[in-house]
């Protein structure tokens, strides 16, 4: 297992550094380049011979290997370059809007996983009761729309109408509440119906039934063999969540005056803030990598005959190390569960 | 089998009221975490409790308040911290602030005299050797000075400050109400904190004074910056050495709230007194004058659609005076809420006022003159041809400020030329200013201040001068670049208005491009909220003037 994790961390190596090198040609590839932006983005046209010089002061005559080279050096001694249209460098920058954002995607995803997880069980429980017909209702509503209108829908009502909340944010948790639920219903909309249709597989399957003519209880089959195999497929998906909500969300975070770095990035787009991009890539690469390793991790973790086969040999099988999402028995599942 | 299903039954219920009963737990946890925070929702602004206090939704806070970084004077200056040499009124001439007067000793000679009992916020009085070290700052930390005027050199003595420039330049004293060239006490940390005696290294007073400039400069202006988060909130409170009267306020909360509707919301829900730049279809929402007061004037921005004068179809004249006589600005400008366009300045200045529409809307016109020219429709679908080929042109735009008037703007224009036989392409970009850098456009759409010192010079010698880093559509006039060099070396006001109203008309005459609307600036106050105004150049908005009763 720590041999696989590991291996994945090397190759986190080589994707930061794959990554990094395409966004790094992709932006020196731009028709702006980097001292033309530097300037336009203080309001200032530079003349033809002011451009000229700051590019050899820039280092832009330079071939791109060695740039980039030059790029990655500052970068590995915690250097990410100065922001063009901040006065900070993009580390600060990064500093500064990251808390928010981090802050803001826990919240969300806690609160999404309250909500999905109950009702996504509960309407498999009851498939095709008034239960599940209403949370379906409400669930195909959720989906539909859009952020920026359910945000300016709570702020009207909750904040303007009924003065439950602020309209203008702060960074306390109080602010946080509305951008937290305009963030997670959405999501635990569309978490409830894939919930729903994990569970509902696992309860068709043989070892369920297996487990009635024992004599489990249904809380029993439930929470110690259905909802554990349900969560393998549930579980990756929420790793995508994750990895989108630490990305930000622009939107959500310009209606409620909440720093963080979703804002950041489509400002830097807007204005050509290269080193800023190029920051937000490495970030992005970076959550996206380890979240995925922490899925396979949990996927592991989560599938019993897995965790049995690692106990007994000291090591996984599989080409990668592991079996992911692997059927399991209703008799494999009631011997782990009595233990 | 009763029994069964009964039992089933009650198996499910539990398990139902387990969920609930976890839902609910859940639920509680959430909002009793959220729920701890001290804040309420909303804050007080009254004039009993703590003072007479002010809550401002601004829709931009810089990431410091260094004055001489980027814009950051600007919001410096708009919440009533930082002040300059000379300001701009409500009609956008010249003021007296900081220099309660001044002259030109010559050509490149500006003389002025600092007022006298004038001291920053920490009560240090405020000489010429403050001033010149302010603007020096200015110079030494930002290229964007340089694009005002080409500083030579500059003395102090007593109260007397001289600026010589390198060239000749009348936009001098218009120029110098830039924010970036805000007053501020460079010095302030290393005089404040005493950190001389005891014993503190040069470098980290230095460092120390930098930090003071960035969270809390200390200028002349009526308001004292106390507390500054980046992006976010800026609270002041009233300065007791303003030079100027007392102001009306004890304290102001500024928050950054980065859109209009939220603006909007914040002011309905009270937690705003003040705000600005709303929405104009929002507008109406605040038309009940016993609850908010709208106040609206002409700036000196403009929507602007550039005409490329050097390549492809609209290197023709002709072409292009139809396309001039084939918009209906009009309506467009009554469309997204502004002024109609006519020339390159707004009537926000004297000389924008009085100009010709050469091209006023007539389809009429426009058809006559392709007519005549020969460029016809042979092939009957709907769009004329030159030398064989559909006059069809490329019209680029993006969202500029955060506004859909450009799309409105795109989509209009392209409907009207559409009608005398010009078709037109629309190209929605976000990399807009690659595009016009590199002229490779027919039509593409800009919003932009064309005076912002309320002077007509640095956007003339930016945008229309032969060969100008900004000239986009690639104007070339040898008659109007003699104009524009002249323009620099006129130094009285009025001269200076009339010289840069022939240019304007000439520009026009010539269907360089298309002004279509001069856009309005809005502050919207609450009612209790008085004395406030919406100046035509932005950079004021809190002034000692306000009070909240």
């Amino acid at each position: 297992m720590y041999r696989y994790i590991g291996k994945r961390l090397i190759q986190l190596i080589f994707v930061l550094l794959g990554v990094t090198f395409l966004t790094f040609a992709v932006t020196s590839a731009a028709p702006s380049d980097a001292a033309e932006m530097s300037y336009l983005s203080k309001g200032f046209t530079p003349s033809a011979e002011l451009l000229e010089e700051t590019r050899k002061e820039m280092g832009l005559k330079d071939p791109l290997l060695i740039r980039y080279a030059r790029w990655l050096s500052d970068a590995l001694h915690g250097d990410l370059g100065q922001s063009y249209s901040y006065e900070e460098s993009v580390l600060a920058q990064l500093n500064r809007k990251l808390p928010g954002t981090l802050r803001l995607a826990g919240a969300a995803l806690v609160l999404m996983l309250l909500i999905a997880f109950p009702l996504g069980i509960l309407t498999a429980v009851y498939k095709n009761s008034i239960v599940d017909y209403a949370v379906r209702l409400i669930t195909f509503v959720g989906n539909s729309i859009p952020n920026f209108w359910l945000a300016l829908i709570l702020m009207f009502v909750l904040a303007v109408k009924l003065k439950w909340f602020p309209v203008i944010g702060s960074d306390d948790w109080y602010s946080m509440i509305l951008p937290m639920v305009t963030l997670a219903v959405p999501l635990a909309c569309s978490y409830i119906r894939q919930i729903r249709v994990a569970v509902l597989e696992e309860l068709s399957q043989e070892y369920v039934t297996g487990a009635r003519a024992r004599g489990l209880s249904e809380r029993r089959i439930m929470f110690c063999h259905v909802l554990p195999n349900s969560l393998v497929p549930v579980i990756t998906l929420i790793g995508l969540s994750i990895g989108h909500l630490l990305g930000g969300a622009a939107i959500i975070e310009t209606i409620f005056s909440w720093q963080g770095i979703g804002n950041m990035v489509v400002e830097a787009i807007r204005n050509r803030d290269y080193p800023v991009i190029q920051g937000y890539v490495i970030w992005m690469a970076l959550i996206y990598v380890l979240i995925n390793l922490a899925v396979d991790i949990a996927c592991h973790l989560m599938d019993p005959l897995q965790r049995r086969r690692l106990k007994g040999n000291g090591k996984a099988d599989g080409a990668n190390g592991w079996h992911i999402n692997k059927p399991d028995t209703g008799f494999q599942k009631e011997m782990e569960c009595k233990r | 089998m009763n029994g069964q299903i009964n039992r089933n039954r009650k198996i499910k219920k539990r398990f139902l009221r387990s969920c609930l009963a976890l839902a609910a737990a859940a639920g509680m946890a959430v909002l009793g975490a959220c729920g701890s925070s001290d804040s309420t929702a909303g804050t007080d602004s009254s004039a009993s409790e703590g003072g007479r206090h002010l809550n401002v939704a601004l829709f931009w806070i810089s990431t410091t308040l260094d004055p001489a970084d980027g814009y950051n004077g600007w919001v410096l200056s708009r919440i009533g911290a930082g002040e300059t040499l000379l300001r701009l009124d409500m009609d956008a001439s010249l003021e007296p602030c900081l220099a309660d007067s001044w002259e030109q000793a010559d050509e490149n000679t500006w003389v002025f005299h600092i007022r006298d009992g004038v001291t920053f916020s920490n009560g240090k009085p405020v000489d010429a050797k403050a001033c010149m070290d302010g603007i020096q700052r200015a110079f030494d930390l930002n290229d964007r000075a340089e694009e005002y005027f080409q500083l030579e050199s500059m003395t102090a003595e007593g109260q007397t400050l001289t600026i010589r420039t390198k060239e000749p330049s009348g936009a001098v004293l218009n120029n110098l109400c830039e924010p970036l060239f805000t007053i501020v006490d460079v010095h302030a940390e290393e005089s404040g904190a005493g950190g001389e005696a005891s014993g503190e290294k040069a470098e980290e007073a230095s460092a120390r004074g930098e930090k003071l400039l960035d969270t809390a400069p200390v200028c002349t202006g009526p308001y004292i910056v106390s507390s500054f988060a980046p992006e976010s909130k800026v609270e002041l409170v009233k300065n007791e050495h303003y030079w100027d009267g007392e102001p009306g306020l004890d304290t102001i909360t500024i928050n950054q709230v980065a859109d209009s509707d939220s603006r909007v919301m914040a002011m309905q829900s009270g937690e705003a007194d003040l705000t600005t730049t709303i929405d104009n279809t929002s507008l109406a929402l605040f038309s009940d004058e016993s609850q908010y007061t709208i106040y609206e004037t002409i700036g000196p921005r403009a929507n602007v659609v550039y005409m490329n004068n050097k390549s492809g179809f609209l290197s023709d004249l002709v072409i292009r005076q139809a396309v001039s006589y084939g918009a209906d600005r009009r309506t467009y400008a009554e469309l997204i809420g502004g002024e109609m366009g006519v020339g390159l300045y707004s009537t926000a200045l004297p000389c924008g006022q009085d100009i010709t529409d050469t091209y006023a809307w007539n389809p009429e016109a426009a058809e006559q003159l392709l007519d005549a020219a020969g460029y016809v429709d042979t092939d009957g679908d709907g769009i004329r041809e030159k030398d064989g080929q559909n006059i069809v042109l490329q019209y680029y735009l993006s969202a500029d400020h955060g506004s859909s008037d450009a799309t409105i703007i795109a989509q209009a224009i392209q409907s009207d030329v559409q009608k005398v036989g010009i078709g037109m392409e629309l190209v929605q970009t976000e990399n807009l200013s690659d595009i016009k850098s590199s002229h490779s456009f027919d039509l593409c759409s800009a919003n932009d201040s064309t005076a912002p010192t309320a002077d007509p010079e640095v956007f003339l010698l930016l945008h229309y001068l032969t060969g100008a880093s900004a000239n986009y559509g690639e104007y070339s006039n040898s008659e109007v670049d003699q104009m524009i060099r002249q323009l620099q070396t006129v130094f009285e006001p009025e001269e200076r208005q009339k010289l840069a109203h022939e240019i304007s008309q000439r520009i026009l005459d010539d269907a360089a491009c298309l002004y279509i609307s001069y856009i309005k600036g809005n502050t919207v106050t609450a009612s209790r909220v008085k004395n406030a105004k919406q100046f035509p150049i932005d950079y004021y908005i809190i002034t000692k003037d306000i009070t909240i009763e």
